[in-house]
């Protein structure tokens, strides 16, 4: 007990002992500042020379002349530099990725910012919807869409020297298929065979008319690559093994950049790229001709990096309250549309959002150019209908509601659903924190509803429990996205509305709209997947499937289109508030970014880009 | 009740403590909805791709199932593999803790050998102008939170003033990239030391002092109130009055003798400190971009550095429960250690 009486012979020897303690303690403290101090001393002593090996990167433009078009050679040697001198050439740039990930498969990796730079596709898909020439140089098909031989690109080699051929390609397709992760059963399901026709001949079979310039164009999971790699990953007939050699940063594809694996380091997450010099697209003055791409999950960090001329490029998620300080910094701060969206999803199985006027209502009043200001600072477009702008089939004199809103239409049109006074009700509006803007556009929809008498719950959740609120679960296991029975969507549980940032896997106009507001084919016709709306309309969802298996006769798909997008706004079980346009933020000396929003969220080609 | 008895009773209790961390966090990770399944189906991932992975990877197993296989592979060092790295957890864990306890031990040390002698100073003189201006210190530090005070730091040192680097083991993003550092322990501040690379000693300790000031500061304010609070108290006693009267030396008796009884309990705080750095680690290996560390592992576990598009995020449950596991193990450990320590200073707690 602290009160406890103390002895002269207990205080002497405590004392005594406290000496010896205080001694042992006195040394052990003596001996840490000593090395702190002996640290700071030497730090002191030192940092000149300290501060004289931190590598010069991009933005340090030493010996710009030095190297022309013998890049790849010196490129080569970045893997084994140890000076900064030798390593870090004008050509190299340092980009940011806020997340790590090693996957580098290209069957079935998301990874594509990265991957799409080491590996190509039969065909491409340039910024304006047209399907040129990829690794093939032309393509023909059968009557009926269902067949299509394409020819391939001759004097092609992948990264181990293997020439591209037919063999690879049957190879590749073959492979994506069958390990089918990822996108490859999107994109791939209409897919039937590939077989050779000659050396640099294939022929793709379908089970249905397919527009396979597209398919073969996709983002994802329609990579071609070396038959060899089973060779080096010695997991012949086992995918899996082979996605583990790929996982371990390897790579064989016929891109410009291959993955340089002396550079490149799990534990430290940088990936370094290095110009492969036999690509035959070839390589001139000023490309660049290595990549070390940095892991900073931190956008503010990296905003710091970008401002210090650390980072050439980086990607800021939506946060662009930054940009003011990014451009006074000297940085370029490029835009361009993508195919992502934000959507407005209306429970339509709950009371008064099972009225069809009373949703009108509701998006007529919305202000969608505040949304867009405030929410996403102006980097954004409204549009019209159900398909996103740029892709096939979307119409800009489709019908919609006013961008600025409109108040008195909007009290009128619930004057005529039988709510005179408004509403009187109080919703919840569920969002993934993931995309913290959706809160701020929660905030500005409901200063535009108050009028109407609705009070929003704005209510940012992790994406995984807005999907379990959406009923997008196993309701045994409680397993999310897992398909949950239809029913689920008219209990309380389920949220009123969702706002929903959302891009679709393929450019295919179908996909976003069949996702979101269709009923799913068989078995998952009573079921929900994505479509948080809960819109069962059997006319549309037919005619939308039906303008898919259109798609090869424009003329008829285009009036299916413009009657889906009356339809969708008429009935109104959601809206597309704005379209979200990519920021890229870039070093003042990269030229040549052209944003192309078929590739994700209009990733870079790094091959594209100059350094002056 | 003898020492060896009570280390013993010791270790066991912690032996307990970790068994029932292991089974809490399992069964709460698993009350968080989430399909793990979702990390392998990429964007958008259709229900059958969904459905296959869960089956092949065992997701749809019942829980207690789930467990006994986890607790089982738990114990024969086996902590399964990061859904999100694709990597065994458990070296992915031994790649990042040097490094997180490097941070959380300089953190500490610096927080103790501050913290303490400010604390008795604060005691010495109660109630004087000392002591006040050492109150709001000190509870200025602990109100500020560590995520703030790490970006307000790095915003004045490295972008105003440009004095110190804004983050990343040795200053840049790509300085490891050209200066390997020889790997001995792992912690890349110990090894350049080990291996006599000065040049890299110097570039890794200035890219820290940022982090490190970050990390101390809110134990330093801990560890100057309690050292006060403890120290007013051992002062207060009868047997220090009586030492006085002895005429000992009024700093032995601060810094001998009311020090010596007044450290027991600031010790018990000490070790707690070192063993919450390394969740103070998380914010700040995030801020500053230190990689690898415990910090980025529980970043992208929890699913919040895999949502860059919004779309996707789940938690990768291997990885957290076994980076909760380490971090309990350092608790238990340092809380082991810290009774040892008492023990030494003061046999009477064994009774």
């Amino acid at each position: 007990m602290p009160q406890r009486s103390i002895s002269l012979s207990d205080l002497l020897n405590t004392k005594m002992k406290t000496r010896n303690g205080v001694t042992t303690g006195q040394a052990a403290l003596a001996v840490v500042v000593v090395i702190l101090l002996a640290a700071v001393a030497f730090y002191a002593v030192t940092s000149t020379s300290g501060s004289s090996t931190t590598p010069s990167t991009s933005t340090t433009p030493t010996s710009s002349s030095t190297s022309t078009t013998g890049t790849t050679s010196s490129t080569s040697t970045t893997s084994t530099s140890t000076t900064s001198a030798q390593a870090v050439t004008p050509q190299t740039i340092v980009v940011q990725r806020n997340a790590w990930s090693p996957d580098m498969d290209p069957r079935e990796t998301s990874t594509i910012d990265v991957v799409q730079n080491m590996y190509e596709t039969l065909t491409y898909t340039a910024p304006n919807g047209t399907v040129l020439p990829g690794l093939a140089t032309s393509w023909t098909h059968s009557a009926d869409y269902i067949t299509w031989t394409y020819t391939l690109r001759q004097g092609v080699t992948f990264h181990d020297g293997t020439p591209f051929n037919s063999t690879a390609v049957v190879y590749s397709i073959n492979e994506i298929v069958k390990y089918g992760g990822g996108d490859a059963p999107d994109v791939w399901d209409t897919f039937k065979s590939v077989a050779a026709n000659g050396p640099y001949s294939v022929i793709i079979t379908n089970t249905q008319a397919t527009n396979e310039p597209v398919v073969t164009a996709a983002a994802y999971a329609a990579f071609m690559f070396s038959p060899n790699i089973v060779k080096y990953s010695g997991a012949a007939n086992d995918t899996v093994g082979l996605h583990s050699w790929f996982l371990t940063l390897h790579d064989d594809g016929s891109g410009p950049y291959m993955i340089n694996s002396t550079g490149s380091s799990i534990s430290q997450q940088t990936i370094e790229l290095s110009a492969y010099k036999n690509y035959w697209g070839g390589w001139h003055h000023g490309q660049i001709t290595s990549i070390i791409v940095e892991t900073v999950s931190n956008v503010n960090t990296a905003v710091q990096y970008a401002q210090k001329g650390q980072l050439d490029v980086i990607g800021i998620s939506g946060q662009y309250q930054y940009i003011p300080q990014l451009l006074s910094a000297g940085l370029q701060v490029k835009s361009g549309p993508s195919f992502s969206a934000v959507w407005l999803l209306f429970n339509n199985q709950h009371q008064y959002l099972n009225n069809q006027l009373v949703r009108e209502a509701l998006l007529t009043a919305i202000n969608y150019q505040q949304v867009v200001n405030q929410a996403y600072f102006g980097y954004g477009s409204m549009f019209p209908g159900i398909i996103n702008p740029g892709k096939p089939f979307y119409n800009s004199n489709a019908p919609t509601y006013p961008n600025a809103g409109n108040k008195t239409e909007a009290l009128a049109l619930l004057r005529e659903a039988g709510y005179p006074g408004g509403l009187n009700v109080t919703w919840t509006v569920t969002y993934s924190t993931g995309s913290p803007f959706l809160g701020t556009a929660c905030q500005i929809i409901q200063t535009y509803w108050a009028p109407l008498k609705v009070t929003l719950n704005c209510q940012g959740e992790g994406f995984a429990q807005v999907t379990k609120q959406a009923g997008y679960f196993n309701q045994t296991t409680g397993a999310v996205f897992e398909p949950g029975p239809i029913s689920y969507a008219s209990t309380p549980s389920a949220q009123d509305i969702v706002l929903l940032n959302w891009v679709g896997a393929t450019a295919d106009p179908w996909l976003v709209p069949d996702e979101l507001f269709a009923i799913q084919g068989a078995p998952y016709q009573n079921d929900i997947l994505f479509n948080w709306s809960y819109f069962r309309n059997s006319t549309f969802t037919n005619l939308l499937n039906q303008a898919r298996l259109d798609e090869s006769n424009p003329t008829v798909a285009q009036a299916e289109w413009n009657k889906l997008n009356l339809m969708f706004y008429q009935a109104a079980p959601g809206w597309g508030l704005f379209a979200e346009n990519q920021v890229w933020v870039l070093s003042p000396h990269l030229q040549g970014y052209v944003p192309n929003p078929y590739y994700g969220f209009d990733y870079i080609f790094y091959y594209q880009l100059t350094y002056s | 009740m003898n020492i060896g008895a009570y280390v013993i009773r010791r270790a066991l209790l912690m032996v307990v403590v970790l068994v029932g961390t292991i089974t809490v966090t399992f069964f709460l990770s698993h009350l968080v909805p989430s399909n793990p399944a979702i990390f392998f189906g990429g964007q958008n991932p259709t229900p059958q791709e969904i459905q296959r992975i869960t089956q092949e990877y065992g997701f749809n197993t019942p829980l207690y199932n789930q467990f006994y296989i986890y607790l089982r592979d738990v114990l024969t060092g086996n902590l399964g593999m990061s859904l999100s790295f694709q990597l065994p957890v458990l070296a992915l864990i031994l790649e990042g803790l040097p490094n997180t306890l490097t941070l959380a031990a300089i953190s500490t040390a610096i927080a103790l050998l501050i913290g303490i002698p400010l604390g008795i100073e604060a005691a010495r003189h109660a109630g004087k102008r000392v002591d006040s201006l050492l109150r709001v210190f000190s509870v200025g530090f602990v109100g500020l939170p560590q995520f703030w005070l790490g970006i307000i730091l790095q915003l004045v040192f490295a972008i105003w003033w440009g004095i110190l680097p804004i983050g990343s083991y040795g200053g840049t993003l790509t300085y490891l990239s050209f200066h390997p550092i020889k790997t001995i322990t792992g912690s890349y501040l110990v090894d350049a030391l080990l291996s006599g690379n000065m040049g890299g000693f110097a570039a890794i300790a200035e890219s820290m002092i940022l982090p490190v000031i970050t990390l101390s500061l809110y134990p330093l304010g801990i560890i100057v109130r309690h050292t006060r609070a403890s120290m007013l108290a051992t002062l207060n006693q009868d047997y220090v009055r009586t030492a006085r009267a002895y005429g000992i030396p009024e700093r032995e008796i601060n810094y001998g003798l009311a020090f010596r009884n007044a450290l027991p309990p600031v010790l018990i705080y000490a070790g707690l400190i070192f063993a919450g750095s390394i969740i103070g680690v998380i914010y700040v290996e995030d801020v500053f971009n230190l990689i690898p560390g415990i910090g980025y592992l529980v970043i992208y576990g929890t699913g919040t550095g895999i949502s860059s598009s919004g779309i996707s995020g789940s938690v990768d449950t291997p990885l957290i429960l076994g980076v909760a596991i380490v971090t309990a193990i350092i608790y238990a450990l340092s809380n082991f250690a810290v009774d040892l320590v008492q023990i030494y200073y003061d046999r009477r707690i064994i009774k």
